[in-house]
């Protein structure tokens, strides 16, 4: 459960939504999904909050692959901008 | 002395290829830089990547030649009819004894040479497929691994990085720095967009762009090698070049044309709050339907129970169950964690209803609901100031639903006067008996005269027809 995306766990909660919509269910299996549904729910709001935000700078190595790299902006003379500068 | 005829008074007769060389030679030194106006005709370009045509105007036409070094240097493919300003030198073909210009550039007249390149190379790669809606990758709906091609230091980068973290997403941006001008601008983004397409763990989505600039400041991005990267991208990829107004070859053929860095980061980082609302929306659809179930199952039990008389107070208990869920159904979000709890409750509620003999279902119910409509309004106050008023609404409503207002609808309680129980069976009463019969605003103090029994099992309950 915790490995889904925030995506995943929305796509879940639409699915179950339908189902509960067009199909007959029983008072039994529609608390089973409206429970799953309530935790996919939450997922989906627990990683809304966590909201991290990463910025990288790729660094090309010798073999072609990348390197990521914490990003600091810099402005047009190459100075590092103060951190205020730098929202991440 | 008679000299012959064909006989030179200098003294000197010169070859064909003397002569040539003298007229190359002066026409070199004469002419070593010129620019020249005329229309392009007889264009030849031939295997070797030199061009060969002729320059004319109304009176004259003047051979020229262009060499293969030159001809790569232009941004366009020369055409027939095209009015230019040629700059070179003149020169002699000596095998021919042809004047000709050695052209090293030629500019345009009236578009520029870039503007007639964009064209050129739109037209070629409309042809090739390169711009075809159905080539073209959809964008995922909520992308969280990013890749950006642009310069480190740009407008681009600031104003993307601006955004994200206005919409406070999660996201993960990874730069992939290039120069986004200059002659070596094309080869690093085509580069780029083919590395980060071979990044691993795969990125959802690439940003290709730079911030706003004069139509030589953004070529790269009309250059036929991003084209063909951008197209031969396997994730989506978002052009995102210089201002709305600038449409680049880029534009074309990515996934989707952004009209600046800013609104490309817009359309990738999806807002904390819209996607909060989105969900938030199923669960309510899903709250509804569930709702409706148990309602649905309520509705049966209720049939399961007409055979009974006294069925108008189990309704009032729905009735008031259902007034509950609404309030329920009202404090969706806020709420959730109190929601699954609830509806468990509910669907207890509805168990018991099926369980209980009706003697007590009224006044377990009643106190069932006031200690949720005590709940209720406790939650409200402390968490929810913004709902008091409506809440506080409908707890009147609550109340007016109380079985107390039942009486008041022609109910009655009857009670023994001496002990105070309540008498929910006729048989025990005797005829002379004292009782009270509670009404909704007082009682009544009665003798009994006379006791009927009904044949079938009599029907317990506390409340009866008055």
């Amino acid at each position: 459960m915790t490995d889904l995306t925030f995506e995943q766990a929305l796509k879940r909660l639409e699915e179950i939504v339908e189902a509960l919509e067009t199909d007959d269910l029983d008072l039994e299996k529609s608390v089973q999904f409206y429970e799953e549904g309530v935790s996919m729910y939450r997922h989906c709001t627990q990683q809304l909050q966590r909201a991290e935000k990463r910025i990288d700078i790729l660094q090309a190595n010798d073999d072609g692959t990348l390197t990521p790299e914490p990003f600091l902006m810099q402005d047009e003379n190459g100075t590092t901008g103060g951190q205020e500068e730098i929202p991440f | 002395m008679q000299s012959a005829p064909f006989e030179s008074p200098f003294g000197r007769v010169l070859t064909v290829s003397q002569v040539t060389q003298e007229i190359k030679e002066i026409l070199e030194d004469s002419y070593p830089l010129v620019w020249i106006e005329g229309e392009i005709s007889n264009l030849r370009l031939v295997q070797s990547g030199h061009a060969y045509f002729t320059l004319k105007d109304a009176k004259s036409q003047l051979r020229t030649v262009m060499f293969r070094s030159s001809v790569r240097q232009l941004p366009f493919t020369p055409e027939a009819g095209m009015q230019v300003i040629a700059r070179g030198r003149l020169s002699v073909y000596e095998p021919r004894g042809d004047y000709q210009l050695i052209a090293e550039a030629i500019d345009p007249k009236g578009v520029g040479a870039l503007q007639i390149a964009f064209e050129q190379l739109k037209d070629r790669l409309f042809q090739e497929g390169l711009f075809d809606e159905d080539r073209k990758l959809p964008l995922p709906a909520m992308p969280q691994r990013i890749g950006i091609v642009t310069s480190p230091t740009g407008a681009a980068i600031r104003d993307i990085i601006q955004v994200a973290h206005r919409r406070s997403a999660n996201v993960h941006l990874f730069l992939y720095p290039v120069r986004v001008q200059g002659t070596e601008a094309a080869g690093e983004i085509a580069r780029a967009i083919a590395a980060l397409n071979a990044f691993e763990p795969p990125l959802d989505v690439l940003i290709v762009g730079r911030g706003g600039g004069s139509l030589e400041d953004l070529w790269a991005f009309n250059e036929e090698a991003v084209a063909w990267a951008i197209a031969g991208s396997e994730i989506p990829v978002i052009s995102a070049v210089g201002h709305e107004t600038d449409t680049t070859i880029a534009d074309f053929v990515a996934d989707l044309r952004a009209s600046t860095p800013s609104a490309a980061a817009e359309l990738v980082v999806k807002s904390a709050e819209e996607l909060s609302q989105q969900a938030g929306a199923l669960l309510t659809r899903m709250h509804n339907v569930v709702q409706h179930t148990l309602m649905r199952s309520a509705t049966a039990l209720e049939h399961l129970a007409t055979a009974r008389p006294f069925r108008a107070p189990q309704r009032f208990v729905q009735a008031r169950q259902q007034q509950v869920d609404d309030l329920m159904l009202q404090l969706d979000k806020a709420w959730l964690n109190d929601v699954q709890s609830r509806t468990r409750r509910l669907e207890i509620a509805i168990k018991a209803l099926a369980r209980s003999n009706p003697q007590w279902r009224w006044q377990r119910q009643h106190a069932h609901l006031d200690i949720q409509r005590r709940r209720l309004e406790a939650a409200t106050r402390s968490r929810l100031s913004l709902r008091d008023q409506t809440l506080r609404g409908l707890g009147g409503k609550l109340h007016s639903l109380s079985p107390l207002a039942i009486l008041a609808r022609g109910y009655g309680i009857c009670r023994d006067a001496a002990t105070q129980q309540l008498i929910t069976r006729a048989v025990p009463v005797k005829p002379g008996q004292r009782v009270e019969l509670v009404l909704h605003d007082g009682q009544l103090a009665c003798t009994v005269d006379n006791v009927q029994e009904k044949e079938a099992p009599p029907l317990a309950g506390g409340v009866g027809e008055g």
